[in-house]
């Protein structure tokens, strides 16, 4: 096992100093950059008191600290919590309260909202920001007069078994869940990311410059600086409008965009692509949120130099990635959803039935994983650890057809699965099967209870425009593929998918709520 | 009983199914013939009764076999 602290050490190895680490808007941060950083940052940390084993938590809009100040906290073997800053404060400071944290740092815009409301949830933990304050708060710009010797500060590398991360898992129930994330589990799943860069780059990730366009948030930050271990120039903004991105995606040469779906489907909505020339750009790398079809031949389409799609997977019980993929999308895209453990990380996975058999190639059932990546447990949650966490196996609650010794066929979470009669229906391959028709924008697959029947599979679909699919197309070529107890009962056409805020998924609750009173309305048809 | 057109129930039925008209005729099963089954069957007769705005009790969904039948039913309704 290797620590997250080990990781970075090894990364300053191998990297030149001159090598460009991070660009932020336009400011650049070398490898050399970097260190002077991440130890400026330690000292600050020193003299406002952290100590090895405490929480810091931060949250900020994207500036070119965040990853830097990770770093810094790991190195001293303290515990981040980080948190979006698109969270509203309120829950900002209850979370902060509940993960205990002693220390919170954040910017001087962001101060404010933070003081009033950990002011409200009665916490006491220290408040600090990264860049100037109006309010005489500790402020990490500020010049340091104390002598800080770092070096007595930085623990060793080996120190596997520290927690470096606290994040909150909703998993298969959908309840909010803490776990404590350690150092060899981040270590390994650096290792996971680093095969993630090398699936597309091969062993050039140095040449790679990727624009990133994620809130950063805790899965995100461990993400962000697996590819930039990996050596890839990481570049990424606080403005993540459209225009600006693709800008900035231009001035900056980017070979490679890392946005979750709904953010490529927002560039292609906006009508700026086409403005922009985007000529080195070869790579789109999602996570987050399942990709369809439809979306990747639309990218082709009017991305003119992709030749690859990649994809990482994971849960925050497995500290984010430990499944990679990636495809040729100038081939057939049969393999979109496919994902594999790299040898890269010490993982390994079976696929279970129902009666916890282990399923043979070419059979479906549920994930469970082992390894490095995979946390302890749940934190104080003896009763749930209990039900997931067994013998050092994780169960995940990811639906799953084994493909080969490595790989699987991803087909959604299992509390998605839509009860039909008896038979269990992936949402998922109802989707990306009708994803597939020219055509089709995109769709919404969901199941409706139905008095009778458990079930309904109801698909909510989205032509694009000037298209008119007709309801005749789509239920043929859903029969072409899919089992006749995956066809949809009802298809209704709609003119946009209702969309989460923060990343943009899909909003299965509100379809479902379209869907359950059109059913009200045409169960009026068909008398009881 | 007001009687709807034969071939135009069969393009509205074909619609729902995903086949083409001339595929279907009145003794068409539609389990044996079409693979639907009985979620599907009472899925389509939603559809129907959508489609020509009628009102059919539940009871009779359930007996259907075949596209005579779908057809009789509907325009009982109609």
């Amino acid at each position: 096992m290797i620590s997250f602290n080990a990781q970075y050490n090894l990364y300053c190895k191998r990297n030149d100093d001159t090598h460009v680490a991070i660009r932020f808007n336009e400011a650049e941060l070398t490898v050399g950059g970097l260190k002077k950083h991440v130890r400026h940052l330690i000292r600050n940390l020193v003299d406002l008191g952290v100590k090895k084993g405490m929480r810091v938590g931060y949250t900020m809009v994207n500036n070119i600290d965040i990853i830097p100040l990770f770093i810094a906290i790991s190195q001293i073997g303290a515990c981040a919590v980080p948190l979006t800053s698109i969270l509203p404060n309120y829950t900002k400071a209850t979370l902060f309260k509940e993960r205990g944290v002693q220390f919170v740092i954040t910017t001087g815009k962001e101060l404010e909202g933070i003081v009033e409301c950990m002011k409200r949830v009665e916490a006491n933990y220290t408040i600090a920001t990264i860049d100037e304050n109006d309010i005489g708060t500790y402020s990490f710009s500020l010049p340091l007069y104390k002598k800080i010797n770092v070096d007595d500060y930085i623990v060793d590398e080996n120190e596997i078994d520290l927690t470096l991360m606290v994040g909150s898992s909703s998993g298969t129930t959908g309840v909010a869940k803490m776990v404590y994330m350690l150092q060899g589990n981040i270590g390994e799943e650096i290792n996971a990311v680093r095969a993630l860069s090398e699936v597309t780059e091969g062993k050039n990730s140095k040449d790679a410059r990727n624009l990133v366009a994620f809130p950063i948030s805790t899965s995100v930050v461990l993400v962000m600086i697996g590819l930039m271990f990996a050596g890839e120039t990481l570049m990424y903004s606080e403005d993540l409008s459209p225009a600006h991105f693709l800008d900035l995606a231009d001035k900056l040469k980017a070979t490679k965009i890392t946005a979750p779906p709904a953010y490529f489907e927002l560039l292609l909505q906006s009508g700026q692509i086409p403005k922009h020339d985007l000529q080195l750009l070869e790579t789109v790398s999602m996570g987050m949120d399942f990709c369809s079809v439809g979306l990747i031949k639309r990218l082709r389409e009017n991305m003119k130099a992709l030749k690859y799609f990649s994809n990482g997977y994971g849960l925050v019980e497995t500290c984010n990635v430990y499944m990679v993929n990636a495809i040729d999308v100038r081939e057939n895209l049969d393999k979109l959803h496919y994902l594999y453990l790299p040898k890269e990380a010490n993982n390994v996975i079976e696929v279970r039935n129902d009666e916890g058999q282990v399923v043979g190639i070419g059979e479906v059932g549920e994930i469970y994983i082992k390894g490095n990546n995979v946390v302890q447990g749940y934190a104080n949650n003896v009763e749930e650890s209990e039900i997931y966490f067994q013998d050092g196996w994780f169960k995940t609650g990811d639906i799953a057809r084994r493909e080969d010794e490595r790989g699987i066929t991803l087909f959604g979470r299992r509390k998605n699965f839509i009860k039909r009669g008896g038979k269990s229906v992936s949402p998922i391959m109802v989707e990306n099967c009708i994803n597939k028709i020219k055509g089709i924008a995109g769709c919404g697959v969901v199941g409706i209870p139905h008095p009778l029947y458990g079930e309904m599979i109801w698909a909510f679909i989205v032509r694009d425009q000037g298209e008119k699919v007709s309801l005749r197309e789509i239920k043929k070529h859903c029969k072409e593929i899919l089992p006749y107890y995956m066809l949809p009962d009802q298809v209704e056409f709609i003119e946009e998918i209702p969309k989460n805020k923060g990343v943009g998924k899909v909003d299965y609750i509100a379809l479902r709520e379209i869907g359950k009173n059109k059913l009200e309305e045409l169960l009026g048809g068909v008398q009881e | 009983m007001n009687t709807l057109n034969l071939e135009s129930f069969k393009v509205e039925v074909s619609n729902y199914i995903g086949v083409e008209p001339e595929e279907l005729n009145e003794t068409t099963h539609l389990y044996d013939d079409l693979g639907i089954d009985s979620l599907g069957i009472f899925s389509l007769g939603m559809y129907l009764t959508n489609t020509y705005e009628v009102k059919v009790p539940l009871s009779e969904v359930a007996g259907i076999q075949n596209i005579k039948d779908l057809y009789e039913l509907i325009c009982k309704f109609y």
